[in-house]
């Protein structure tokens, strides 16, 4: 289960002067008009909880939204909510559900195998464990795609 | 002399080796101590926005694995570990609840996580750091990407104003300033969409080649990735060469280019008049 629900993810909305300054700094907005932190805050605020995930997987976390904020709404959490409700509502981007698959196969996003770390030896690196079942354990269970 | 577990993350060790190996090869002559624990995973970073709950047992077996072998500073290469291992480390020690749920998923891995690690970027190690320079940079004209994760969140944060600007201006090289130094490199949107990491880098890479820097420097392997690896594909008229920070560092300070992961007519080049390698 998600430490996340809807009612306080729209309380937390709520806060919203609607004065734009998290999209007027946004970096992924100045160039992909679509995207803006505002409109997902807003989003999310009137039930349009299914556009606003839409949106906020483009979201780079860059976190300037948080700071550029006069109400202390902190954007990035907002969006960062939405994603953590999506298993529950079907709407998980693929990416995520991939980047989860890969942690539980081989604890890193990149494989680390014996290839790779002959390589890191050759160029005077110490090799790393190839393989990290704890990982799979601790991620392991229902919550994944 | 100092002791931090060396933290890598998943694109260090298998993308960036040149950054891991200039950092090796500063940190050993400025009496920074690493010790390396090969079980090191993911910090839980890419998931965390998610499943908060499941990256933070990540982050908290990585601290726990620091604490076991009694290291309880952890240094990490990449920004966004960086920040999300400093969220970790911060939440666990002061929510004895959190820290107590947590540990209930670590006894399944048999680890306890008792609280005690700290979490530096590399570059806040190098700021406290005396080093001396050996070579003259001073003909160079650096611009500097500092990276969001690097010191964003500021309630996470507190570091002096541009520590990447100090940094740079330590090695005697000259310090370039430019309108969208602060932007973004778009690299948290890359896996979902690899345009808006391309427009931006496009961006601030003309940004910089107006303001004729001779070079770029980051310190977050993922930046290196948007500005460095992928450069070529922007299909910009002109290149930019982008270095770790590290990798300058130890070049001002003598050290062989081979060990710093440059090439000998990188070396040469920037040796030399700067701009771009032949």
């Amino acid at each position: 289960m998600s430490r996340v629900n809807e009612t306080a993810l729209k309380k937390r909305a709520a806060l919203c002067a609607y004065c734009g300054s998290c999209t007027a700094c946004c970096p992924v907005q100045s160039v992909a008009a679509d995207f803006g932190p505002r409109a997902v805050a807003r989003c999310a605020l009137f039930g349009l909880s299914a556009e606003a995930t839409e949106a906020s997987w483009l979201c780079a976390g860059c976190h300037k939204c948080d700071m550029a904020c006069p109400q202390d709404v902190r954007p990035s959490e907002i969006i960062r909510d939405l994603r953590a409700l999506s298993p529950e509502t079907g709407r998980l981007h693929p990416v995520f559900s991939k980047q989860m698959e890969l942690l539980i196969r081989q604890g890193r996003l990149y494989l680390v195998d014996e290839f790779e770390n002959d390589g890191r030896e050759d160029e005077g690196l110490p090799r790393l464990a190839e393989e990290l079942p704890d990982v799979a354990v601790l991620l392991g269970g229902g919550e994944q795609a | 002399m100092k002791q931090y577990a060396l933290f890598l993350g998943c694109t260090v060790p298998v993308r960036a080796q040149a950054y891991e190996k200039s950092v090796r090869a500063v940190a050993s002559r400025l009496g920074i101590g690493f010790v390396d624990i090969p079980e090191l995973s993911c910090c839980g970073y890419p998931i965390s926005s998610v499943w908060e709950q499941k990256a933070l047992a990540l982050a908290a077996r990585n601290l726990a694995l620091s604490e076991a072998v009694g290291i309880s500073q952890m240094v990490c290469l990449c920004s966004a570990c960086t920040l999300h291992l400093k969220e970790a480390a911060s939440t666990l020690a002061q929510d004895a609840q959190r820290l107590q749920e947590v540990n209930q998923h670590l006894l399944r891995v048999g680890l306890t996580y008792h609280g005690t690690v700290s979490v530096s970027h590399i570059a806040d190690v190098l700021l406290s750091s005396d080093f001396h320079v050996k070579r003259d940079l001073s003909h160079l004209h650096v611009a500097c990407h500092h990276g969001c994760h690097y010191f964003n969140p500021s309630r996470f944060v507190n570091m002096p104003e541009m520590p990447l600007h100090r940094l740079v201006q330590r090695t005697g090289a000259q310090v370039v300033k430019y309108p969208t130094e602060l932007e973004c490199c778009g690299g948290g949107s890359m896996a979902v969409d690899e345009r808006i990491p391309s427009a931006l880098a496009k961006l601030k890479l003309q940004d910089v080649y107006e303001h004729s820097a001779d070079l770029f420097t980051v310190v977050c392997p993922f930046c290196h990735i948007v500005y460095g690896a992928s450069q070529k594909k922007l299909g910009l008229p002109f290149s930019v060469p982008v270095y770790f920070y590290p990798q300058l560092l130890g070049l001002a300070m003598g050290i062989d280019a081979a060990e710093l992961g440059l090439s000998p007519a990188q070396a040469k080049t920037l040796l030399s008049q700067g701009g771009i390698p032949a």
